[in-house]
């Protein structure tokens, strides 16, 4: 064993030389997306502010969502987590990213949310939304960062020591790290969810909300990470070391997301249904009817149905070839669910169909600046932490079968 | 379960190195066998067991004494009086169907994980789903007054021309118990039918050659039949594991649907279902822990598989306590005055007392779960185990009495005092559980043989 | 065919062996030699040793997913039958056709089907239960649910030769051999 680690040379686990490419066409449609956004705020500040909170809490939600699996994988052991750590951890590393870029929201606060303007709509929850004015809202968005990017940076420090050999051998514990990391994040996020989208509707409330975030986060988290092993299987290393088996496993876990996202969704929907109390059911309302009924169903067959019947195929969760179209897919599909709750929360769109043009370009614009600083830092370490302890174990199974 | 060789490695779980094994070293496919049928065919009936037994029958004999009186008399009998017209019976059903549910999570779940370690304690951990499930599944019966007339659950062509009805959850509980039950049981037996030809061939006693003679089948081992039977039982925890889900959601139904302040929250199926799998593993390790120090089985009952429980229970745990934590939040955040109250009358109303107990036992105590040391002892892992249990049966006396003894109208507020039958049905399902285990592992092999055999390093086939 | 005539007296021939790995290369050999109808037995699954006798793919998943739609589709029907058609009822002004009621029974019916189907299917696919077998007149076969492996060649295989076999299956080295008799 200690002999093949001493075999390991990083030059070997280099990111492809094709990622410069991809971090430059990403920086390209980046670039262009921000002009358009500038132009965007000119013409329709409203529509482009929409447009931007969804943009903000997908791009975020894979951040977080990557956070949130490194912790995981860290927690459950195993080798499915070995082969898109780095992934993870780079998308991790976007957090600082997107502390800035949720500037807009903040200068554009008295747009997106009317409580903001009316203290009379929050007269019920004064005390958490406007706690000091709009202060508390204000250091809420503060204390998650600091949470968030504390974690990110923590647990990439740790990964970074693995790169090289450790003095005495000692290696860094992620578990106990993770385990509280993971209930810090939970936490944060649920209230980043009510802060950011819930209280777009200051009148509605839900309990199951965070958790619908935390699955939706996480689906897009694994369909990256499907996206991203395919694209580096093409080349080398990855192309001698993944097998079938790393994509089975991880289309495995997009499916149990698939069905967990769903699971959460049909129960707040089933039990707000049943309930029928004016206060609730306003919500679901203002969501099907006047053509939101199509978006909603829309949801329902192509965030459920169709990528969980898709998967239950044992061949397709094997090929990443087969795998990366699906992920693309659900990753456009979250969009879609996060522009299904956001939308219908303004007085003009609750209960009328709505589509602009800036729900579609900011998100891609900002995709643009992230992906650009993803691969940034994606490049700067090797594919693996090559002194991990279980990297001779992973890359034997890689291996063994080509004899 | 055997995995196909390139299967083995990658979801399955990796031991750090100064963790404890799944199996102690020095086994044979022969060892194996003989220690855990030895416990049921050589072993002499000892008198620990016999006490055990003991007391368990004298429970169940209280247990009828309640029953019988009940049917004569009805319902009034015991504490429940309008408003609180659910009472310890929903308790305890909920309750009780919880526990179960490790068994099911253990046999099905780690098993699509690959998590190996769960092939020591997956038999009678599904054991303790069955005997689990046929507790709760006393209590709804019993508390509707008329048992005899259960079958009205059913949809059936009755001469009235009267069909159940489909909106109601406790309709849905009907098909979802029911289902539960039957899929457990097959689950339980297909897992059973080779290690039943193994005990076939064991025993000594005509008579137990026969009974297990006819419950094996006839099974021989074949690898056409093997690969059938793989098959089968990959799907049936693929199955299971979304009945798990479903069938604690539809529990959480039974309270969600109605809009009662305090049960109309929609985190309530997935922290229902968290709850439940926390009370199982608690159940898992109280029955555990003995059995491996009694019958010696701390070579494949490792402390592995005790830790690894602790961990489960800790984060299930917490998830609970995120569902008391976002229960309160959007209760003061929504709005609503009658949530808002509800909320006020648990921590400061006529049965607070519970409500903190409950913090204490189901959230506070087992956050010593963080510390390794903790996991590694024994005695605080029983000892834990018994009070998440008991704070797991607070959580619904909780739940069911404060919301119900104060909703909306003033005018119909009550109280709920439980009565010496509440409590006798209580123990007499304790009891009916513990005599149903005492049995179980005397009569069967309380280890899963065949699994524990293709766990050992001699089971791998090896290229040419 | 005739060759089975001529040994009506016996099952099989039985070769028992130590390890999986001898069982799996035995199977393999036997396959190879034109072997058709022979068997391997073993305390455990093993993946490969199915494999090696030939039988690649099993029918269970197929039944389970018949009796998944068949359960989900008259679990659906059954509700419709009854709320809409037989027996309609208005409970709190809800439609009669209440889908999101309707899916909770409509799961639990597609698994109790599915998992009922493929239990009975899987004992019907291996012809159980057959409490008796020719294979339990040899003494050791009884080890197979402890810690031996068997390979049986069956006198019904076209190939099957009482000499001929008898010398194949000396050159796998097993432990033993013995007849099967019926």
């Amino acid at each position: 064993m200690s002999n093949e680690t001493a075999n390991l040379r990083q030059a070997d686990y280099a990111v492809p030389a094709q990622a410069a490419q991809w971090q430059k066409r990403s920086l390209i449609v980046g670039v262009v997306g921000v002009v358009v956004c500038i132009v965007g705020t000119v013409i329709s500040l409203d529509q482009f502010l929409r447009g931007y909170l969804i943009a903000y809490m997908f791009w975020l939600g894979l951040s977080l969502g990557c956070l949130g699996l490194l912790m995981v994988q860290y927690l459950s052991g195993g080798f499915w987590g070995l082969s898109i750590r780095r992934v993870l951890e780079a998308s991790s590393k976007c957090l600082p990213l997107m502390f800035v870029l949720f500037l807009p929201i903040l200068f554009g606060r008295h747009h997106l949310y009317e409580w903001m303007n009316d203290p009379s709509l929050t007269e019920h929850n004064r005390w958490y939304l406007h706690t000091g004015g709009w202060g508390g809202w204000f250091a809420r968005w503060i204390i998650y960062f600091v949470i968030w990017i504390a974690l990110a940076t923590v647990l990439n420090k740790r990964g970074d020591m693995q790169d090289s050999p450790l003095p005495g051998g000692i290696q860094p514990r992620f578990q106990g790290l993770s385990g509280l990391g993971l209930v810090l994040y939970s936490l944060s996020l649920s209230f980043a969810a009510v802060d950011w989208v819930m209280s777009l509707d200051p009148h509605w409330g839900s309990t199951i909300y965070g958790l619908i975030f935390l699955a939706g986060q996480g689906l897009s988290a694994l369909a990256f990470c499907v996206i991203m092993l395919t694209l580096l299987t093409r080349y080398s290393p990855y192309r001698e070391i993944i097998k079938p088996t790393q994509f089975h496993d991880l289309g495995k876990l997009m499916l149990a997301f698939v069905m967990l996202f769903a699971y959460f969704s049909f129960s707040q929907w089933l039990i707000i249904w049943a309930g029928n109390l004016p206060e609730e059911i306003s919500w679901y309302l203002n969501r099907i009817r006047g053509g939101w009924g199509v978006v909603a169903l829309i949801i329902i067959l192509f965030h459920f149905a169709l990528p969980f019947a898709l998967l239950l195929s044992r061949e397709r969760k094997r090929a990443g070839s087969r795998l990366i179209g699906l992920a693309v897919f659900l990753m456009f599909m979250r969009v879609v669910d996060i522009y299904w709750y956001v939308v219908p929360n303004f007085a003009h769109e609750r209960g009328h169909f709505y589509l602009s043009i800036w729900y579609v370009l900011v998100p891609l614009a900002v995709g643009g600046v992230w992906l650009a600083y993803f691969f940034y830092n994606f490049r700067q370490r090797p594919l693996l932490p090559l002194y991990e302890p279980q990297i001779p174990n992973f890359l034997q199974q890689g291996s063994g079968h080509g004899h | 379960m055997q995995q196909g060789p390139e299967e083995k490695t990658i979801l399955q779980d990796v031991p750090w190195p100064d963790e404890p094994p799944v199996m102690a070293p020095g086994q044979s496919f022969g060892s194996v066998t003989d220690t855990i049928a030895d416990a049921v065919l050589q072993r002499p009936i000892g008198l620990g067991w016999l006490l055990g037994l003991f007391i368990g029958m004298t429970l169940i004999g209280l247990l009828m004494m309640a029953v019988t009186y009940l049917f004569l008399v009805g319902v009034g009998i015991w504490g429940i009086e309008i408003p609180v017209a659910w009472g310890f019976a929903i308790i305890n059903f909920v309750w009780w169907i919880g526990i179960g549910h490790a068994g099911t999570l253990i046999s099905a779940i780690l098993l699509l994980l690959k998590q190996t370690w769960r092939n020591s304690i997956n038999r009678f951990a599904e054991a303790m789903t069955l005997f689990a499930v046929a507790c709760a599944g006393m209590f709804p019966l019993l508390h509707m007054g008329r048992p005899w007339l259960a079958y009205w659950m059913f949809p059936y062509p009755s001469s009235m021309g009267v069909w159940p009805q489909f909106r109601s959850p406790l309709v849905w509980d009907v098909f979802a118990v029911s289902t539960y039950a039957t899929i457990s049981a097959v689950f339980w037996y297909v897992g059973l039918v080779p290690d039943l030809a193994t005990m076939r061939e064991k025993a000594t006693h005509p008579a137990g050659k026969k009974l297990y003679g006819l419950l094996a089948m006839g099974w021989r081992g074949s690898a056409r039949h093997w690969k059938n039977y793989e098959a089968l039982y990959i799907l049936l925890a693929g199955i299971a594991t979304p009945l798990v889900l479903s069938v604690h959601t539809v529990v959480s139904f039974d309270f969600a649907v109605a809009i009662m302040p305090g049960w109309h929250t929609t985190i309530f199926p997935p922290y229902f279902v968290a709850g439940a799998i926390y009370s199982g593993f608690a159940m898992v390790l109280v029955l555990a822990i003995p059995i491996r120090h009694f019958y010696h089985l701390e070579g494949m009952i490792t402390m592995r598989h005790l830790q690894n429980s602790a961990k489960i229970m800790l984060a299930t745990g917490l998830i609970v306590a995120y569902g008391y934590a976002f229960e309160a939040f959007i209760a003061f955040y929504s709005g609503s005055t009658y949530e808002r109250f509800m909320m006020q009358n648990r921590w400061f109303g006529q049965y607070s007392m519970f409500y903190w107990m409950l913090i204490l036992f189901n959230i506070l105590i087992p956050q010593v779960l963080w510390f390794p040391k903790i996991r590694a002892n024994v005695r605080w892992l029983f000892s834990i185990s018994l009070v998440i249990l008991v704070g797991m049966w607070l959580e619904r006396f909780v739940i069911i009495v404060t919301s119900l003894s104060r909703d909306y109208l003033p005018s119909s507020w009550g109280h709920y005092t439980p009565t010496r039958w509440d409590y006798a049905v209580l123990a007499g399902t304790i009891g009916f559980f513990a005599t149903a285990m005492f049995i179980f592992i005397r009569i069967m092999p309380s280890i899963s043989i065949f699994e524990m055999r293709a766990l050992l390093p001699e089971a791998e086939v090896k290229a040419k | 065919m005739s060759h089975a005539q001529l040994s009506p007296a016996i099952y099989g021939l039985l070769a028992e062996f130590d390890t999986p790995t001898d069982l799996v290369d035995a199977a393999k050999a036997a396959h190879a030699a034109g072997y058709r109808k022979f068997d391997a037995y073993s305390p455990f699954p093993i993946e490969e040793a199915s494999e090696a006798v030939g039988f690649h793919k099993s029918r269970v998943p197929l039944i389970v997913l018949v009796g998944g739609i068949l359960g989900g589709a008259s679990g659906y029907g059954l509700q419709y039958w009854i709320n809409c058609i037989s027996y309609p009822l208005n409970i709190g002004g809800k439609p009669y056709q209440s889908w999101p009621a309707f899916i909770v029974p409509t799961f639990e019916l597609t698994i109790l089907f599915a998992g009922l189907c493929g239990v009975f299917g899987m004992f019907a696919l291996n012809g159980l239960p057959m409490p008796h077998h020719p294979l339990f007149n040899v003494d050791r076969f009884s080890l197979v649910t402890r810690d031996k492996f068997f390979l049986c060649v069956e006198a019904a295989d076209p190939k099957f030769d009482m000499d001929g076999t008898q010398r194949f299956m000396e050159s796998l080295r097993p432990t033993s051999i013995s007849e099967v008799p019926h």
